[in-house]
């Protein structure tokens, strides 16, 4: 979830390459979506972050809390573990390339999330599997294009390629150019119907990026439950162990 | 009397013609009787494939579970007071079920393979008393209630690789949310015939899965098993009129496919007979009318020297009647041997056939008859009647006969 924060984030975030953040910034200039989404992309690759999250989740039954550490390097590669509540502590998420692992700590397992999966329920909240995996491909699954403009507020709307093997029929974006944030993700099916939202809020600057503390997913069908992602800390110019992102340390985390 | 003893005599004046279509009679009725008697196997086999292994014949939920299963959705595992205490005799068991969906994990490192799994959780007494879900093991054992066992289906087993004696890891979130872990261990692998639910299903302990996913004595349902199964729409109507706390649902309401064969199944077994019955009646028609045409001769006497025609009429129907009844009763007694000799010993063709799943259930390759007394009784009373049937004309036509014509056409 780190990362999809971090994919819309960078869709127009201050991490821009120069040339493109420039357009948005100026407002001014025919802005080309999928170069955005490239050029943040490669702003991306190699960068490290750390943090921690406070992850809620809402169902019509039941409502629980977990906090999580997260580790990320690239585009490919994700480590989440999680911290609290103590029954579950220490079971991690490690998601290398198109490959997803947990580690169970109460039972001291590693299972491999089948690609059949890829749309279930990641930890029991109202993200997928699959949102770990593609979020970070967006520019490869889907064709970007800019589809309004109002003020300061870009939507960029993606359609999957027809070769794309995608969950998501649609994806539309808002983003605020003044603030180089995102304000509102939409996932539709392949029916046009919008199936949940991801709503951000909370924007704070950190290390010259604004980014946005809170995000909120709301299932359509289901608007009494949500799953809502705080950050608590977050840090851009950590330096992780040479083995973090491996089996291996899943167990030692 | 008379009447009778003349026609069996003149049944065997010509014994060949005669013992040829008895024959074909008899050969026809005793296919009758065992392709009824098949066809009520197969029927009963769809039925019981699709209640006594897994549904039960009355499935009993909180209200709308069985439309749109939630883990949340769990009823109290205590539900003895909840049945009508006039219903009870006619209950044979309950069997208390959980019902999940789990990753199932088996092998480490690069041989791990994970399968999502439909968890079926049972108590294992029950089972073995009620249903029928022990009889498909077929390697290692059924449950025996220890706290880690598994089950898994052949396909299922297959797909991760596991064996008797592995272990498998069960992930899962629970009731509250929580991540629901555990390792098992595969006591048995068992096939139902069906190889999607195989691929897919796995069956462990009631007490393990409650703890599991944190489902403390509750189910997600109660499957009940008849003496009859035929009355499972009128227990659960009464159930369901008792109370409205739970929600009862009928076998028939499950399977619509099967129930909706059900309510044509006479009409299927009365087109059955007719087909069998077609080709036979023309047969027996042919061999009464040329035994009439070739008498006409004598019939004239008969009638010149005193005999009336009603007399004579009476004789021919006498005669057909009396070869089409006794061909029934031979014909019956062979199908009804041979049905019941495929109910006690039913022949497994499943070196040969594969078994397959429909409306719900599936149909296993197997040679099963139910004898029935509508299976025997049927095509005895459709003989008889066919043995009217074919006399009717000569028996018209001798009724209008005309002694001085026929002796002159003779």
């Amino acid at each position: 979830m780190l990362r999809i924060l971090i994919f819309a984030l960078v869709m127009l975030s201050t991490s821009l390459s120069g040339e493109e953040a420039a357009k948005v910034a100026s407002g001014t200039g025919d802005l080309d979506a999928v170069a955005l989404v490239r050029a943040v992309e490669t702003q991306y690759q190699g960068d490290r972050s750390h943090g921690k999250m406070r992850m809620h989740i809402q169902t019509r039954s039941w409502n629980r809390t977990l906090e999580l550490e997260m580790w990320s390097e690239g585009r490919e590669k994700l480590l989440t573990r999680i911290l609290a509540p103590v029954k579950e502590r220490g079971t991690c998420t490690l998601k290398v390339d198109d490959d997803i692992w947990n580690y169970i700590s109460r039972i001291d397992r590693m299972i491999k999330i089948p690609s059949s999966l890829m749309g279930d329920s990641w930890m029991g909240s109202h993200l997928t599997n699959d949102d770990l995996v593609k979020e970070n491909k967006i520019d490869k699954l889907y064709q970007l294009a800019i589809t309004a403009q109002k003020d300061n507020e870009v939507t960029i709307t993606g359609m999957p390629f027809p070769e794309a093997a995608v969950v998501w029929g649609k994806i539309v974006y808002k983003i605020d150019t003044a603030s180089l944030t995102p304000l509102l993700v939409e996932y539709y099916d392949e029916d046009n119907v919008k199936v949940r939202s991801m709503v951000f809020s909370e924007f704070k600057q950190i290390e010259q990026r604004w980014l946005p503390m809170i995000a909120r997913i709301v299932p359509e069908d289901k608007p009494e439950e949500f799953t809502e992602m705080h950050y608590l800390e977050i840090d851009f110019s950590v330096e992780l162990p040479r083995d973090l992102f491996s089996l291996k340390s899943l167990r030692n985390r | 009397m008379m009447i009778f003893r003349i026609a069996w005599r003149n049944l065997w004046r010509n014994r060949r013609r005669t013992q040829l279509t008895m024959g074909a009679m008899i050969f026809a009725c005793a296919m009758l009787v065992f392709s009824l008697g098949y066809y009520d196997g197969f029927l009963w086999s769809l039925i019981n494939n699709a209640t006594e292994k897994e549904n039960g014949h009355v499935f009993i939920a909180l209200p709308g579970y069985y439309a749109n299963p939630t883990l949340e959705d769990a009823c109290s595992e205590a539900i003895s007071s909840q049945i009508p205490a006039s219903l009870k005799p006619e209950i044979k068991g309950v069997c208390p079920r959980l019902q999940a969906y789990a990753l199932l994990s088996c092998g480490t490192g690069n041989d791990n393979r994970t399968q999502p799994s439909q968890i079926i959780a049972v108590d294992y007494q029950a089972e073995l008393a009620n249903s029928k879900l022990a009889n498909d093991m077929v390697t290692g054992n059924f449950l025996s209630g220890q706290e880690r066992e598994i089950l898994l289906g052949q396909g299922l087993a297959r797909k991760i690789r596991a064996t008797i004696g592995s272990e498998v890891i069960f992930f899962s979130s629970a009731a509250d949310g929580s991540i629901a872990s555990e390792i098992l261990l595969v006591k048995g692998i068992f096939s139902s015939g069906e190889n999607m639910r195989d691929s897919s299903l796995a069956i462990m302990n009631l007490k393990a899965a409650q703890q599991l996913l944190a489902l403390e004595d509750r189910v997600h349902s109660h499957r009940l098993f008849l003496r009859n199964p035929m009355q499972a729409e009128e227990i659960a109507s009464q159930i369901n009129s008792g109370q409205k706390g739970l929600e009862a649902t009928p076998w028939q309401s499950i399977f619509p496919q099967i129930a909706d064969i059900l309510k044509i199944w006479l009409g299927v077994q009365l087109f059955t007979v007719a087909i069998y019955y077609a080709a036979m009646a023309l047969i027996t028609f042919n061999t009464m009318y040329m035994a009439f045409l070739e008498r006409m001769h004598e019939f004239a006497v008969m009638q010149a020297i005193g005999l009336t025609r009603g007399l004579l009429a009476m004789l021919i129907l006498c005669e057909s009647i009396v070869m089409a009844t006794a061909s029934g009763l031979i014909g019956t007694a062979i199908g009804a041997c041979v049905n019941l000799v495929l109910f006690y010993y039913p022949i497994d063709l499943s070196r040969w056939m594969e078994s397959i799943t429909w409306g719900g259930s599936s149909i296993q390759p197997i040679l099963f008859c139910v004898p029935s007394l509508l299976s025997n009784l049927l095509p005895l009373l459709a003989m008889i009647l066919l043995g009217f049937a074919v006399a009717a004309l000569p028996t018209w036509r001798l009724y209008r006969l005309k002694p001085v014509e026929a002796l002159r056409e003779g």
